[in-house]
């Protein structure tokens, strides 16, 4: 790799805010030089958080890779911000494909249609398909991810190696689609993913009584380039991004009653 | 019945004490009658490889069409020789008859006196065989015989109302099918493909390469011809037919009409593993069971391409290896029952019997995650109509920190029967922040203990 430092050589200690932009700009040409700076190729979306955007290296979230979303079991939490995502990835009129293990179905549940649109997904435009075994998941994510006609390809109920998570990730950049995967919840996946969130359940702010708005503490564990951090976050259902929440001065509402 | 059998005397149908008396060393067992009825599907099958229009007759008949197909095997009697070497050799004893009419073909089989007729209704050789050939009941034929009607000659010979008064007219009509007056239609076995490409090798093959170069050269053939009549293929089959008189049959199902040979050898990859060679396999076909008119469309130069296609393709290859169950799509249906108010149908299937808006119906808040069967739950809830407190699922227990409802659902009045009750709908939120949606199964009444359901998961 060689990269111009001749010109920086030759200045004495530029003031600190032209290092931080010569660190930016050093950064984004490693990331062009790596095989995943594919994914600086497509704009990065907005998740409609702007600390959360600010976060990520892409200045947003990146298509064209693997994302992995970690979750306790039995926990709505984790599909709801998992499908979040996707409603936010999902780049114009895109497909969405949901794969899911057959035998998960009455363990963790299926996919439900009226209750997907406040994710901002549009079941008419989602495919749901049910694999029975992990060679056929993992293979049929694979399909989808190189089908450029689809937006968002999720996978749950699987913890790929990393042979099986590389090659989602490049299936990812061949077809320019995004990989969700949603591991079992006792899993420690370790894949070379550009990104790995874990999500719990957090109360819903007290504005909001019926479960339109749902809240996740959010924690970005590993992110390719960037630093981890942790935010407590909601979604707002009808205008489809994420919100940052204060937290509650007296703690949440459950501890106080 | 084989040769050495008709021999020494025995003959089917025979009582068991009468044919044990002629040879005193036979071996019995018992008859093994679907055993017999699958050999004979599978003798079908195998026939095939002389004409599409193959059918069973009966517990013990074949019945093949070879109109525009006998030129292929140079002459009808060459073909008649090849399927008889090709059944001695597998130690099948058979009775072959070729001629006009399925009719005259059948009875010459049973009732002639050489093994093979090639022969025209018209030519008498019919005209002598016994009226049992008419496929008539016993009776009938004893009742005829009675009156000294022995052969289809003597009958033909009559004026035919009498006839008719008498014995009715199935009679007449089995005379008119086997003479070529009346039309017989068969019932095929499988109805013969609309396009097929064959291919047959003078040598067995049975690599895997040989299996998969066979049919990449009848698909590309296949293409053509399709390509040639604007036509597409939603069903393909593939067919190996191996030395041993076995006929293994492959098929593929497309979402849409497709000509395209890349994506239809895709969808193929896996299935030409599963054909075994056996002992080899001597020739091939490749047949567009379905087919539906396919106009080329002008690809745009600049711009986006067709996106629906690559999706249909996938879809495909996803449902071939996965099944056609497993690539569904959410439709929603009119009802207020939140199981019923979701329809799950496979991708791109055409549906025609959907009704409904298409839009969800429910207004209020809905979970992302349905459980397929409700779970019951243990709960802690006030009477009458409180919502619950604490409650145990899956031997965990949560302990409610806010709630909301009711939402009475109530059946709909069509589908009103003892395990269909009202039922209250409660989103609670326990104190680690899990949204849940439970119910109550039925009303509250004094004295009996209500049974609450876990439902969904919000999100």
């Amino acid at each position: 790799m060689w990269i111009n430092t001749k010109s920086f050589a030759s200045k004495a200690a530029p003031p600190a805010q032209a290092r931080a932009a010569i660190k930016a700009e050093l950064r984004r040409e490693i990331y062009r030089l790596e095989r995943t700076g594919r994914a600086l190729e497509k704009t990065a979306l907005s998740s409609g958080c702007r600390a959360l955007d600010a976060a990520l290296p892409w200045q947003g979230l990146p298509q064209g890779g693997l994302h992995i979303v970690q979750g306790k079991p039995e926990d709505g939490a984790t599909y709801g911000f998992a499908g979040a995502l996707a409603g936010r990835m999902r780049v114009g009129n895109g497909v969405i494909a949901w794969i899911q293990y057959g035998r998960d179905h009455q363990e963790a549940g299926v996919p439900y249609g009226p209750g997907l649109g406040p994710l901002g997904l549009n079941t008419r435009r989602l495919l749901l398909v049910k694999a029975r075994r992990a060679v056929d998941l993992l293979w049929s994510m694979e399909e989808a991810l190189r089908c450029p006609d689809l937006a968002v390809v999720i996978g749950e109920g699987v913890a790929p190696n990393l042979t099986a998570a590389r090659r989602l990730q490049l299936a990812a950049e061949t077809g320019g689609t995004t990989a969700l995967l949603i591991p079992p919840p006792d899993s420690t996946p370790c894949a070379p993913a550009l990104t790995c969130w874990r999500v719990t359940a957090a109360p819903a702010a007290a504005a909001t009584l019926p479960p339109r708005c749902p809240a996740w503490n959010v924690e970005l564990v590993r992110c390719r380039g960037g630093k981890s951090g942790q935010w407590r976050m909601e979604w707002q259902h009808e205008t489809f991004h994420f919100n940052l929440v204060a937290p509650l001065a007296h703690g949440p509402l459950a501890a106080a009653s | 019945m084989d040769q050495e059998a008709a021999a020494t005397g025995l003959a089917p149908g025979m009582p068991l004490a009468d044919a044990r008396a002629l040879v005193p060393h036979l071996k019995t067992a018992c008859a093994d009658f679907s055993t017999d009825t699958a050999m004979l599907a599978s003798l079908a099958d195998w026939a095939m490889r002389y004409t599409p229009w193959s059918a069973t007759d009966g517990d013990d008949g074949l019945i093949l069409d070879v109109t525009g197909c006998a030129h292929l095997f140079g002459s009808e009697k060459n073909l008649l020789h090849d399927l008889a070497a090709q059944l001695s050799a597998h130690d099948l004893t058979a009775r072959l008859a070729l001629a006009d009419t399925p009719a005259a073909a059948w009875a010459w089989a049973r009732y002639g006196k050489s093994d093979i007729l090639v022969a025209n209704a018209d030519a008498g050789a019919i005209k002598i065989l016994p009226v049992a050939a008419l496929r008539i009941s016993t009776n009938d034929s004893l009742d005829l015989a009675r009156l000294g009607l022995r052969h289809i000659a003597d009958l033909a010979a009559l004026p035919r109302a009498p006839l008719t008064a008498r014995f009715g007219e199935n009679l007449l009509n089995r005379l008119d099918q086997i003479l070529g007056h009346s039309p017989e239609p068969l019932t095929l076995r499988r109805p013969p493909a609309p396009h097929r490409s064959r291919i047959a090798f003078p040598e067995p093959i049975g690599r895997r390469e040989d299996i998969e170069a066979a049919f990449h050269h009848l698909l590309s053939d296949l293409c053509a011809h399709l390509e040639a009549d604007d036509l597409g293929t939603r069903k393909l089959a593939y067919t190996a037919y191996g030395v041993d008189a076995t006929a293994q049959r492959t098929s593929i199902g497309a979402a849409a009409p497709s000509r395209d040979a890349d994506h239809l050898a895709r969808l193929f990859q896996d299935r030409l593993d599963r054909i075994d060679p056996g002992f080899g396999l001597e020739s091939f076909t490749l047949d567009a069971v379905t087919i539906e008119t396919l106009v080329p469309k002008q690809i745009p130069l600049v711009g986006k391409r067709n996106a629906t296609t690559g999706l249909m393709q996938l879809v495909d290859r996803l449902q071939t290896r996965l099944g056609a169950s497993a690539v569904v799509e959410l439709r929603p249906v009119d009802s207020h029952i939140p199981e019923r108010a979701v329809m799950m149908t496979p991708a791109f299937a055409q549906t025609g019997n959907h009704h409904g808006t298409d839009d969800w119906m429910a207004q209020q808040p809905r979970p992302i995650r349905l459980l397929p069967c409700p779970e019951l739950i243990d709960v802690v809830a006030p009477v009458p109509d409180n919502p619950p407190l604490v409650f145990h699922w899956r031997k965990v227990s949560h302990r409610v920190a806010r709630s909301e409802g009711p939402e009475r659902i109530a059946p709909e009045w069509w589908l009103r029967k003892e395990n269909h009750q009202v039922r209250d709908y409660y989103w609670l939120e326990d104190s680690a922040g899990r949204r849940f949606w439970v119910y109550r199964d039925g009303p509250f009444s004094p004295g009996g203990l209500p049974r609450w359901y876990l439902h969904g998961l919000f999100a």
